[in-house]
């Protein structure tokens, strides 16, 4: 019964995945399910076309900075937070993990106001530190989680032991918080590589990210093409992340 | 010598005082335990040795140097934890290796060092485990050499055996004073026990409420308490309010009690300690002093735990030795008590 369940559970959520794996191979030149024929033509179109190849480098390397960024400002944030208690500390972690709360929308519009004036708008630069603000609250969560898990006391005895704030933190917090800092990286890179709300009002021309130009792409065109590019990224994902996943991330007791 | 001299050490939370002007000079080699209920200062006290705490008040003197704005780092100490704080990530020899890295101990020298400290605890085939690999009284060596290793000016014990069952809790606690005494380390030891402070400490410092009540050797400590509070925690003690007449305690039931020491001052009121153990019991008898009904019988091991309640409504503790030819008394016998006059003690109330 409850294995049953499950198998329908799992279905439901992979459904979705399913057909659009399963379109990406179709012969019609509209995306149908189930697919009609075996074809690689909308991966081969996919790759020719260099408005999408440069938007995933772009994409791939906006998420890969702004998550370098969130998770090094994360990090260091959270052992702020988990380690040290001061006045108006609950005040504080609340407005650290707010842009999770608030509609991207909203902070589109006004990052958008806000870098007009600073002459942000457009760059590179800027959409970096708007992805970063997206994406450090999910990495300030998974250290804090991470801290918690382990005895304050072990960087007290390092302290104790002669060793300075920076090689305490280099040799014993950050490998006991490694899988906090993973998770987050992982989760940050994604979140910024799959954004579409706030890139919209901050990119410039030349800088269309991969879920803009799919989003323009589907407003004029609707062949298989972005099938291909989805089911590229599911077997990305698969080939690279789950890997990594179950090699860092998975919760370890000791 | 003096190793470590506490001048004026007080920490305030807000209005409230955790340590509360103590001052302390300890000998080179001695351990000193801070013994206390919790609350009472005692690991704050530590804390502030240690460099985790900035006292608000007061002085740290170390081997003739004020080091009470050092970092934890600079202070050439070495804490041992309740909780062990053995790195998780690191093998046992690395954990030891840790701190001599940290103060630039010469590479050659390392290995030779850690396997010395490891020796010393009887550790010696468990370099290369995890700590998690360990049993807890392992942990607590290995924690133990990793301080060794550094041969710190001080060391510094926060409840190191409170995780430990009571068999391994007694053995370690017999394996530190070894090891302390055979090192000659100058020792802070942080304990609620206080059968744990009686036998490892050269003296106790007893504490309550942020200040030190009594400082002293396990018996003076023990046989001559200066206050109630001491009398209280320190072992059991009949304690019993009253005040001096005549040369007689009156109590505050209005019984008279003729066993007490001579230096009493007439009109004063005191508390009058006797321990169980002090008090003899009799059988009734028409002219004694102090006789009282039996109400309680407990047998703790070798011993019997008679409450006698006396006619004022006070009660007493005694206890008796279990062997061959005492006489046990039942609940409801009626006893007479006494004691030496020199085992009681007057304190302030």
């Amino acid at each position: 019964m409850l294995i049953a369940a499950n198998v329908l559970i799992l279905l439901y959520l992979l459904a979705p995945i399913i057909v659009v794996v399963a379109t990406a191979f179709t012969a019609t030149a509209y995306p149908v399910f189930p697919p009609q024929g075996f074809t690689l033509r909308w991966f081969q179109r996919f790759l020719g076309m260099s408005e999408f190849t440069d938007a995933v480098q772009r994409s791939a390397l906006l998420a890969l900075v702004s998550a370098l960024f969130a998770g090094m400002l994360g990090t260091f944030s959270a052992l702020a937070l988990g380690r040290w208690r001061f006045k108006g500390h609950t005040a504080v972690s609340a407005v650290f993990l707010s842009p999770i709360l608030f509609p991207t929308i909203v902070l589109g519009l006004a990052l958008l106001v806000f870098y007009s004036r600073i002459g942000l708008s457009g760059s590179f630069t800027g959409l970096v530190i708007a992805h970063s603000v997206l994406t450090t609250p999910f990495v300030v969560r998974l250290v804090m989680a991470s801290l918690a898990e382990f005895d304050p006391a072990v960087e007290e005895a390092a302290r104790n032991l002669g060793a300075g704030w920076w090689r305490t933190f280099l040799q014993v917090t950050l490998p006991l918080i490694r899988p906090g800092v993973l998770a987050g990286l992982v989760f940050a890179f994604i979140v910024s590589f799959d954004e579409l709300v706030v890139t919209l009002f901050l990119a410039g021309p030349d800088m269309t990210t991969l879920p803009i130009r799919i989003y323009t792409y589907v407003e004029f065109a609707s062949d298989p093409t972005i099938s291909a590019i989805s089911t590229t990224l599911i077997f990305a994902w698969m080939l690279i992340g789950i890997p990594v996943y179950s090699r860092f991330l998975s919760i370890k007791h000791h | 010598m003096i190793d470590l001299e506490l001048k004026k050490l007080t920490k305030a939370y807000g209005t409230t005082l955790a340590v509360d002007d103590v001052s302390l000079a300890v000998e080179t080699g001695e351990l000193i335990a801070f013994l206390g209920p919790s609350g009472c200062g005692k690991t704050t006290t530590l804390r502030m040795v240690a460099g985790f705490i900035a006292p608000s008040m007061g002085e740290i003197w170390v081997q003739g140097r004020d080091i009470t704005l050092l970092k934890p780092n600079h202070r050439d100490m070495g804490m041992v934890f309740q909780s062990y704080a053995l790195f998780p990530h690191m093998t046992v020899d690395r954990n030891i290796a840790f701190g001599l890295h940290a103060r630039g101990v010469p590479k050659a020298e390392i290995a030779p060092r850690v396997a010395l400290a490891l020796e010393l605890v009887g550790l010696s085939d468990f370099g290369a485990r995890y700590p998690r690999q360990l049993s807890g009284g392992q942990q607590q060596r290995v924690a133990l050499a990793r301080v060794l290793a550094l041969r710190p000016k001080l060391l510094l014990f926060d409840e190191p055996l409170s995780n430990l069952d009571a068999k391994l809790r007694v053995q370690m606690r017999h394996e530190i004073r070894g090891l302390q005494k055979e090192v000659g380390i100058t020792s802070l030891f942080v304990t609620h026990d206080q059968e744990e402070a009686m036998t490892i400490a050269d003296r106790i410092a007893v504490m309550n409420k942020g200040r030190i009540e009594q400082i002293g050797t396990p018996s003076e400590i023990y046989d001559n308490p200066h206050t109630r509070f001491v009398a209280d925690f320190i072992g059991a003690s009949n304690l019993i309010d009253g005040h001096v007449t005549g040369g007689r305690f009156i109590t505050s039931g209005g019984l008279q009690i003729p066993f007490i020491p001579s230096q009493a001052a007439d009109g004063q009121p005191y508390v009058l300690s006797i321990r169980p153990e002090k008090i003899e019991i009799g059988d009734a008898r028409a002219a004694a002093v102090l006789s009282g009904k039996v109400t309680r019988v407990l047998k703790l091991g070798g011993l019997i735990e008679y409450a006698v309640a006396l006619p004022s409504g006070e009660t007493l503790v005694l206890h008796q030795q279990d062997r061959a030819g005492v006489n046990p008394r039942a609940l409801g016998d009626d006893v007479t008590l006494a004691w030496r006059p020199e085992d009681s003690r007057l304190l302030p109330t």
